[in-house]
């Protein structure tokens, strides 16, 4: 299981224009440099604050959220290429990041494939792949990952030369060579034709299944998120603004779903954490609304 | 030995010299944090501004056996830079740093930063990444380096003259020679070593733009 709580803040300059277009009115002929002010520099920090988000192995978590909402950062994080300012990162009892500990990206059992594929343009797509291996890892994995995505006929090309969703292929098979226990995608389907993005999600499926993997992914695609997530979470200005099983149309306001059981008599067990400075959490269900105050946790529905 | 032979040894030996630590000063300015980089970044790109003599004014007082530093090398290790050899590629070394770091910096900086973190998270270390990774995807920028380099120390004038002086076969250079032959009005001998580097540098140029410009078209 990888569990985290993070805090990240990265100061950014911006560029803010100045609105000073009614002090200088169009048919004002002399140009007056005193009060041609384009604007100044104004500090941007864009903070990052998940807490408390556990992800189990065989399961797909989908993050989702605006651009700029914190979801690419959130997998940079976890994958030690980016430190985050303070808070735990952990999987099961070996500490990823704390305050002692940063764990290099090498030492994470995580793969990571990147938006931009981020391949190796000097080698060829086989050697790509065997780029990834373990120093004494039998080779066989290579023939296998090449066979189902693919690119056993492009083994020998350059990945300049392939198309966008074939270079996705690549960079999905690469990241699986390692069989990490954890695997970050970043928008990892979207340049996919909606056949290959059919096998490749059962796939992927097959791949949580049967070799206990995790996968969280950021995606925007409503398809994927129903039919491939487990989880989806819901990212807004670098904080968590949902946290629920995809199928469900249960929506917080002000408070966050952290888990949600499902017994056989049909009970629905939630987990709900409300924000501090608030007393009570609105929970959505289709057109019903339930108020939960923090005194009164457990629900029957 | 002879003016030319001379001028091509100290730019092969330069060049060789400053290609590891060029890259190194390259690596550490474009992706290492240390508040120390501004210092660094002025001492690679004094040598731009500076004029050659001013370098080798002071080259010229370091090197000396009265100096501290010339006096340490002379009792320490019996060397002597002044008017020497490897004095002479000291004084190149730092005189070409910055057509060497320059070229290298911008490779570096062009290069995706998730071709080196995708590395990384193959497992690999930091020296796997920039041997296997950076290195290669780095090579036209390595070329235009190495030949700027080369070429720049083929022009050198103003540095050699101040710590090298003029002896034949240890510090007459081209460029020297060609400054002495026209001291003494042997305007032949001066057209012939100037014809000779100027072709030779107008050569060497246009194999660099033709082998980069098509490594842009297969790109």
């Amino acid at each position: 299981m990888l569990s985290f709580d993070l805090m990240f803040r990265r100061d950014n300059f911006e560029l803010v224009l100045a609105n000073n277009s009614e002090e200088q009115p169009h048919n004002q002929s002399s140009f007056d440099y005193q009060s041609s002010k384009v604007g100044s520099l104004q500090r941007q920090s864009l903070p990052v604050t998940i807490s408390e988000v556990k992800v189990t192995r065989g399961t797909i978590t989908i993050v989702t959220g605006a651009s700029g909402s914190g979801k690419t950062t959130l997998l940079r994080l976890l994958a030690g290429l980016e430190t985050p300012t303070s808070g735990t990162i952990k999987d099961d009892d070996q500490i990823y990041y704390d305050a002692h500990t940063n764990l290099p990206p090498q030492q994470r059992d995580i793969g990571f494939v990147f938006q931009d594929y981020a391949l190796f343009p000097h080698l060829s797509v086989e050697k790509n792949l065997r780029f990834a291996l373990h120093d004494r890892q039998p080779d066989d994995i290579i023939h296998e990952l090449l066979d189902t995505f693919e690119l056993t006929n492009l083994k020998e090309r350059k990945p300049p030369t392939l198309s966008g969703g074939q270079q996705q292929r690549v960079a999905l098979a690469r990241a699986l060579v390692r069989q990490p226990k954890y695997l970050l995608l970043d928008e990892p389907l979207s340049a996919l034709d909606s056949n290959l993005r059919r096998r490749l999600s059962s796939y992927l499926k097959s791949l949580v299944e049967n070799r206990k993997m995790a996968i969280i992914m950021v995606s925007h695609d409503q398809e994927e998120m129903t039919k491939l997530a487990d989880r989806v979470i819901e990212l807004a200005d670098g904080k968590v603004i949902s946290d629920s099983p995809p199928n469900s149309s249960l929506r917080t306001e002000s408070g966050t779903i952290l888990q949600t059981k499902l017994d056989q008599d049909g009970t629905i067990e939630l987990t709900i954490k409300i924000d501090t400075d608030q007393s009570t959490s609105r929970l959505k269900a289709g057109d019903r609304v339930l108020v939960v105050s923090k005194k009164e946790i457990s629900s029957r529905n | 030995m002879h003016p030319f032979l001379l001028t091509f040894q100290l730019a092969s030996v330069t060049t060789l010299l400053l290609l590891p630590t060029g890259l190194a000063i390259a690596y550490w300015l474009t992706y290492g944090r240390s508040r120390w980089r501004p210092v660094v970044e002025v001492v690679v790109t004094l040598p731009l501004v500076l004029p050659p003599t001013v370098l080798g004014f002071y080259l010229l007082l370091a090197f000396s056996p009265e100096s501290w530093f010339g006096g340490w090398l002379l009792r320490t290790f019996d060397v002597r830079l002044l008017f020497s050899f490897p004095g002479l590629v000291i004084g190149s070394w730092l005189y070409s740093l910055p057509f060497m770091v320059q070229p290298l910096r911008s490779g570096f900086e062009q290069l995706p930063r998730s071709l080196r973190e995708a590395a990384w998270v193959l497992g690999k270390s930091p020296w796997q990444t920039f041997r296997k990774v950076l290195l290669p995807n780095l090579r036209p920028a390595l070329l235009t380096a190495c030949v700027l380099t080369f070429a720049h120390t083929v022009g050198e004038f103003g540095v050699v003259l101040m710590i090298g002086g003029n002896i034949p076969g240890v510090s007459r250079v081209a460029s020297i020679a060609i400054y002495d032959e026209v001291e003494s009005l042997n305007y032949s001998l001066a057209h012939q070593y100037s014809l000779i580097l100027l072709l030779l540098s107008v050569a060497v140029l246009l194999v660099v733009y033709l082998i980069n410009g098509r490594q842009k078209i297969v790109r």
